[in-house]
């Protein structure tokens, strides 16, 4: 159970933690840390709510750290936009799949190259030529590749778009096999 | 969604679009709801980009270290529990309910995969004097070693009978039956042992077991409930190591083109012998990895029916890589995959694989899911591409 919420979680929380403090290293540390003390309740008083306590107490150590240093502190304007942005990507107070785990997931399954290109342009806001010299390849091809990487993702994230009414519904199935075959019947 | 649309809408929005592409742009999102629907997952991707901040520089392997050694506790390559069931099948719900938005999206006229015929393949015996008999599936009866072997064939399944005066047979009196890719058929040994044999497939066996320990050979994969007899083990012998068991219920693959072997235990002990002869022993419910590159054997707890459903008819894949799902879909059906472009092979998929029905069914969800598209080039093979 634990393997499986690091799995599913470790890095969405990391991502979670960096937009309060804006190094990764430090978010890693803080999500790390956050794993410890889980481990240690699980064993205790395991909590209903497995993600969203994941969330809130990594939240609740960065705001820690953010009190602790003045520095760090992001002006209150953008606080407030960012905030908003991340409570709709993440969506810390629920159990379910958030667009953001979706999203990371596809990013996850794009190919090496694919992800890479993704990342340079669409994270860090690079050129598409910059990337196509630092990668040895031609703009075009750049171009190429992004596309199809986007298609692919907006393709998953609009399958987890379909699914999500659909989960809800079968909830109740035990099996599921049983719950595969249940909607193959009707869609095919 | 053609490329070059896909292309403009998110220079569009990066606001790197001159006046007349944006009115291009503006003009497709007014046309149809489900436009607007795919712009604005589109935009949800770009503004995630700045949630993805640092994604590259996330070391999840040396964090999982970091926190066990913090616990206290070995990390084991652990579980598929009940929990992963469920979040597999809704990966496989996405993948299942691309069908449905199949037939109502398609822009363009499908490749029909119909064309590939069901195998034609047939399983067959080699008796102990060379001979190889095509079992088609009707009800038949041989006889082997004189008359001291019955040999009953039926629609799925062979069964082996000795008959009374057979106590002097030498076991070293072999059998083999082949189940080419694209079929799976069902042997009963001498002693009751039962075995599934999955697609591209060997066993090699001794007509009738003596009173020493009882051996046979596999190559690819199949499943074994092992008649109890304390007295003589049973041991399957593969290319990559050997399994060994009293009596009990397990699957085990080991495929020629594979680089590893794997038995799982459902029930009873084994223990499973490298090629160096060193035993790891697993108890129900654990599966033992043999690596043969490395000559490493890793044993974790899994959950059975996930190796085990082929015999139902349903190969469960989870996270697993284009290359890997063809590769079992070449056995399942007796078709060979080419790739145009090998950096598809590691696009990972969940979903299920249901052996009866056919390939095309599987293909189309795939091609649904992602941009890939498959493309029949002969009777019996296809070539993988970007859509």
């Amino acid at each position: 159970m634990f393997d499986e919420a690091f799995n599913l979680h470790y890095k969405a929380l990391c991502l979670f933690a960096n937009t309060f403090l804006n190094d990764m290293h430090r978010a890693e540390d803080v999500v790390q840390d956050v794993f410890i003390k889980w481990y240690e309740v699980l064993h205790t008083k395991p909590p209903v709510s497995k993600r969203a306590y994941l969330y809130r107490m990594t939240r609740n150590a960065c705001i820690d750290i953010l009190r602790g240093s003045a520095a760090d502190r992001v002006a209150t304007v953008d606080a407030d936009a960012v905030a908003d942005m991340v409570e709709y990507f993440f969506q810390p107070e629920s159990e379910d799949t958030a667009l953001l785990d979706t999203l990371l997931a596809a990013v996850d399954s794009l190919p090496e190259k694919a992800r890479r290109i993704f990342i340079g342009i669409c994270v860090d806001g690079r050129k598409y030529q910059e990337m196509a010299d630092e990668m040895n390849i031609s703009k075009n091809t750049v171009k190429t590749q992004l596309a199809r990487s986007l298609k692919l993702l907006r393709r998953r994230i609009e399958d987890r778009q379909a699914s999500e009414t659909v989960i809800v519904a079968g909830r109740e199935k035990a099996q599921s096999v049983m719950l595969l075959l249940y909607f193959i019947s009707i869609y095919h | 969604m053609n490329q070059k649309i896909e292309e403009l809408v998110f220079r569009y929005l990066c606001g790197e679009c001159d006046e007349h592409e944006r009115s291009i742009v503006r003009r497709w999102i007014d046309a149809s709801p489900r436009n607007r629907n795919r712009f604005e997952t589109a935009a949800d991707i770009v503004r995630g980009g700045s949630m993805l901040k640092g994604y590259g520089s996330i070391g999840k392997e040396e964090a999982r270290r970091r926190i066990m050694t913090a616990v206290g506790r070995q990390v084991s390559g652990r579980i598929r529990s009940r929990r992963m069931m469920r979040f597999a099948a809704a990966a496989m719900i996405a993948v299942c309910l691309g069908a449905g938005g199949y037939f109502a999206m398609r822009e363009h006229t499908q490749t029909s995969f119909a064309d590939i015929m069901s195998g034609s393949n047939l399983v067959s015996l080699t008796l102990s004097d060379g001979s190889v008999v095509e079992l088609t599936g009707a009800n038949s009866r041989l006889f082997d070693a004189g008359r001291s072997i019955e040999i009953a064939a039926e629609k799925n399944t062979v069964n082996y009978t000795t008959a009374a005066d057979s106590a002097s047979l030498s076991d070293t009196v072999m059998n083999r039956i082949t189940v080419p890719r694209g079929c799976r058929h069902n042997i009963t040994l001498s002693d009751g042992t039962r075995v599934q044999l999955n697609s591209g497939s060997e066993l090699e066996f001794p007509v009738a077991f003596g009173a020493g320990d009882r051996r046979v050979r596999l190559s690819g994969e199949a499943w074994f409930e092992v008649t109890a007899d304390a007295g003589r083990k049973f041991t399957v012998q593969l290319d990559a190591g050997a399994v060994e068991v009293t009596g009990t219920s397990f699957n085990v693959s080991s495929y020629p083109d594979d680089t590893f072997s794997r038995t799982v235990l459902e029930k009873g002990a084994v223990d499973f012998v490298d090629n160096r002869g060193r035993a790891t022993h697993i108890d129900p419910g654990q599966s033992a990895l043999f690596d043969i590159a490395s000559a490493t054997v890793t044993v974790g707890q899994v959950d059975v029916r996930l190796f085990t459903s082929w015999k139902d008819g349903i190969c469960y894949f989870r996270n697993a890589s284009l290359g890997e799902i063809t590769k079992t879909l070449g056995r399942i059906y007796d078709v060979e995959f080419e790739f145009r472009d090998p950096e598809i092979k590691r696009m990972r998929f969940s979903g299920a694989v249901l052996c009866e029905k056919p390939i095309s069914f599987i293909l189309e969800l795939l091609e649904q899911a992602d941009p890939i598209k498959f493309t029949l080039v002969g009777p019996r093979k296809l070539t993988v591409s970007y859509d």
